[in-house]
């Protein structure tokens, strides 16, 4: 209880997920919820939940929010070019190619009969 | 038996099945091509012709089905895709495939609409491109 009343004092830590709240928090903060859990039965029912209604999901989260100006997720210019990749990427591409060119000859031989004279 | 002796035993039926092959020969496989022929040449021929006449002329006909088919196989294929789809180029290729989707379907209502699989539509065309060839040249001399 004490732990959740200070994450609503301070802005920064209220929102910041579980795994983060030992570097950006207090110190002794982790150390005192491990010890309530052990000597409270009853804060081991109920873990550090804050006041119903007031949580914030991540679908709050405003989506048309202005983002940072950096570079989006598959950094391919970074990346080597692996052989299993490259080999994957061609052999679509020739399998499509393959497909078209094996499909167009019956399509081209009815079509030049109609479209032909 | 050798694989040669086989050959020639089969040879005559494989010539049989891959006939039709010899009709592009003759229309797209010529040292040097016919001169353009307009509609109007066409339909002089079709006039002139009674036996393939009418069987070029149902054949041209049948173009329409195919339009109208490719024309109603991009319109619905690339409507749903344009309605649900995110990728632009997915809209592209499936309107592409709705119009190839929908020109065979239309070609194969016309099939059975003019019934021309009881025609010789490569007969038709040839006959039509040596009425041509014999026109052009004598017009030529």
């Amino acid at each position: 209880m004490e732990t959740c009343n200070k994450n609503t004092r301070f802005p920064p830590l209220r929102d910041a997920p579980f795994a983060l709240r030992g570097a950006l928090g207090g110190s002794s903060s982790n150390l005192e919820q491990a010890r309530g859990y052990t000597s409270l039965p009853l804060a081991a029912l109920r873990p550090n939940v804050s006041a119903p209604g007031s949580r914030t999901l991540h679908t709050s989260r405003p989506m048309a929010a202005p983002v940072a100006n950096r570079p989006l997720s598959p950094h391919l210019p970074l990346k080597k070019p692996q052989f299993s990749a490259t080999f994957s990427i061609s052999h679509r591409i020739f399998g499509v190619a393959l497909g078209v060119a094996i499909i167009s000859v019956p399509l081209a031989t009815k079509f030049s009969l109609m479209f032909g004279v | 038996m050798g694989i040669g002796e086989h050959f020639e035993g089969v040879k005559q039926h494989w010539a049989r099945n891959f006939a039709f092959l010899d009709y592009f020969k003759k229309v797209y496989g010529r040292a040097e091509p016919l001169p353009k022929w307009s509609d109007a040449d066409v339909e002089e021929f079709i006039a002139s012709d009674p036996v393939y006449g009418p069987q070029l002329k149902a054949l041209r006909e049948s173009r329409k089905f195919a339009l109208a088919g490719a024309l109603a196989g991009a319109a619905h294929l690339g409507g749903v895709a344009f309605k649900y789809s995110k990728a632009p180029h997915g809209v592209v290729l499936a309107t592409g495939f709705g119009a190839i989707t929908g020109a065979v379907l239309g070609s194969e209502v016309a099939e059975h609409w003019y019934q021309l699989y009881k025609m010789d539509k490569q007969g038709a065309n040839l006959r039509f491109i040596y009425w041509w060839e014999d026109k052009v040249s004598g017009q030529k001399s």
